[in-house]
């Protein structure tokens, strides 16, 4: 949390709000406490606990076949009914929220990271900078969804696989933001003097240049993540996402789509907390950016 | 301004040639031989040694890379070893119900996104302004599979006013073709609509608390007049960049939408392609893509012209 906060206040200093403009409560607090803000909180933790306690919540394992149950509604043994194997649909959200989880932290925390490290060396190496952004405007000039189905296509159905196809799609946007960002940073006179005492380029990078990245890159990051969840579900959906022994919520949709008169809870189920999970980073993001971006600031 | 479309123009090229490369090699890193992909395992050394000749596979990666991207640049996508084609003739068949598709969305995503961001920013403040900006932050949350997905539930399934899936050609009469399009437009726009209504919406709030809208007010003008023909036509520069970054998001939305719908078009031919390993349909339709993309950027710089006389290039 604090660390949060010492990138906002940093990057807040930089565009020169002054001290005295500070408020006594942190607004980070004052954000969290927004009704929106809590609710996207709260269904957060929710999904959250939902990945990590699914095979102590669940009746079954998400891929347990029951042939004589198949296609069952709603009851109180299958609160979300069955599918047309007989699996457990509520099980199998449970641990599909474990892949989308898994998806969206590592593809934001990646391209996070990468894409502000190449805008931190693009950006202070000038000569560099042309290279890098041209060949990011390449992957830019590709839909997202298109750009991941051919990488998936070449590279096959892993887990593994389709955080790197995500990672290559969100990569440039967020190495853009944090560019942004050093392009501003970099003219400061605090970076001139520390260059003209000699500060090695690497300290000047990283302690000098990289907090005034820190904000906007992390606003980015939230929104990545919940664009990411909704991609590798799209993915799942067209069959280029998820292997088919691991549950996922677009490849549930999937099989829900071609049963859909029969058995409407293969559909609605995964697509409402598939629905709910992106609504819920959304409203942090939302939150993030009102707290931690000096624009927005009144 | 001549020189200024030309330069366009050979960064578009440098796009595309960076765009080029990058799927170029996506689908060179295949593990494995493409040949035994497409021939199975039963094929003759011969027959492997033939095709390999025929894709250029028996020559150096640059030479091949120049080999395919020089018949790009003519126009010439290379053949689909599936369909036994040219790339450019197998997309040319799928495309009306993709063209269409992507035609209505966008209608639907600028005039709903324009029309709830203005009626947000005039009731800034007010339930309305809230209701508004609760529907756009559900469109950027509902999966727009699963949206369609619910639209044939409740309009084809239940209440039965709509055809659940599929496409109406032209041909066979515009009003056929609006029906069908009816749900995939609006499940594939929704999202869309979603950003440009929140952008117009911003942007909007900046020009109402400009001057010259308050010397509009001033003057007596009608309040509508003073939205639409002076704040309104102001804010609208950054919702035109949000527009075109919208129908980009839309060309690759096809694919999915047009799987939900089981329509018949070139975002079904890629997911088909991926299927039967049909490499250079996959390769000629993301170019196609981005060449599209690249065409559409251009068109938005320069309606920057039309709206706002102060911008010039040169």
């Amino acid at each position: 949390m604090s660390a949060l906060q010492g990138g906002g206040l940093g990057s807040a200093a930089v565009v020169g709000v002054g001290a005295g403009a500070r408020r006594r409560t942190p607004p980070l607090m004052k954000v969290l406490r927004r009704p929106p803000v809590a609710f996207g909180l709260t269904v957060f933790v929710v999904v959250v606990a939902m990945a990590l306690l699914a095979p102590v919540i669940t009746p079954s394992g998400p891929n347990d076949l029951a042939i004589l149950d198949r296609l069952k509604p709603p009851s109180a043994g299958h609160v979300m009914g069955t599918d047309d194997l007989g699996r457990d649909v509520w099980s199998r959200v449970a641990f599909g929220a474990r892949l989308s989880l898994i998806v969206g932290l590592s593809t934001s925390l990646l391209s996070a990271v990468i894409g502000t490290l190449l805008s931190l060396v693009a950006g202070y190496y000038r000569w560099l900078d042309e290279i890098v952004m041209r060949i990011l405007d390449g992957l830019m000039a590709l839909p997202g969804v298109l750009l991941a189905i051919a990488i998936m296509a070449a590279i096959g159905p892993k887990v593994i696989n389709i955080v790197i196809a995500l990672t290559l799609v969100y990569l440039p946007r967020c190495a853009r933001v944090a560019r942004s960002a050093v392009l501003v940073v970099r003219e400061h006179v605090y970076v001139e003097a520390a260059n003209a005492l000699g500060a090695p380029d690497r300290s000047i990078m990283l302690r000098h240049i990289l907090p005034g990245t820190l904000s906007p890159v992390l606003i980015q990051a939230t929104y990545v993540f919940a664009t990411a969840v909704l991609l590798e579900a799209s993915l799942s959906f067209l069959g280029t996402g998820a292997p088919a022994h691991v549950p996922s919520w677009g490849g549930m949709l999937a099989e829900g789509r071609v049963l859909m008169r029969n058995a409407p809870w293969m559909t609605i189920f995964p697509g409402a907390v598939l629905a709910l999970t992106v609504l819920s980073v959304n409203m942090i993001g939302d939150g993030l950016r009102d707290a931690l971006d000096p624009r927005m600031r009144k | 301004m001549a020189t200024y479309l030309l330069r366009r123009l050979l960064s578009m090229l440098a796009t595309m040639l960076v765009v080029g490369i990058v799927v170029f090699f996506v689908i060179r890193s295949v593990p494995g031989d493409v040949t035994s992909a497409l021939l199975g395992q039963d094929a003759t050394p011969q027959q492997i040694e033939d095709l390999r000749r025929r894709l250029n596979l028996d020559q150096p990666w640059p030479a091949q890379f120049a080999a395919w991207f020089g018949g790009v640049v003519r126009g010439d996508l290379g053949n689909s070893t599936y369909m036994r084609i040219p790339v450019l003739q197998a997309l040319a068949q799928r495309l009306e119900p993709t063209a269409m598709l992507a035609l209505a969305a966008t209608l639907v995503a600028v005039t709903l996104g324009i029309g709830l961001g203005v009626i947000a920013a005039v009731r800034h403040g007010t339930v309305t302004d809230y209701a508004v900006m609760v529907v756009a932050m559900l469109g950027l949350s509902l999966p727009t599979f699963w949206l369609g997905l619910l639209m044939i539930m409740l309009f084809a399934v239940t209440l039965q006013w709509l055809p659940a899936a599929g496409y109406g050609a032209l041909s066979d009469g515009v009003g056929r073709t609006v029906r069908y399009l009816v749900m995939p437009a609006v499940a594939l726009g929704f999202s869309q609509a979603a950003v440009i209504a929140r952008m117009t919406r911003a942007s909007l709030l900046d020009a109402l608390g400009e001057d010259f809208v308050r010397t509009a007010k001033s003057k007596g003008l009608p309040p509508a007049r003073v939205v639409l023909r002076h704040a309104l036509r102001n804010a609208l520069l950054p919702v035109l960049t949000v527009i075109g970054l919208s129908i980009a998001t839309l060309a690759g939305g096809v694919v999915v939408t047009e799987t939900v719908f089981n329509i018949p078009g070139a975002g079904r031919l890629v997911i088909e392609s991926v299927q039967r390993r049909d490499y250079p349909v996959l390769q000629g339709a993301v170019i196609a893509v981005a060449a599209v993309y690249a065409l559409i950027n251009l068109l938005v710089d320069l309606s920057y012209l039309a709206l706002d006389p102060r911008v010039r290039y040169s």
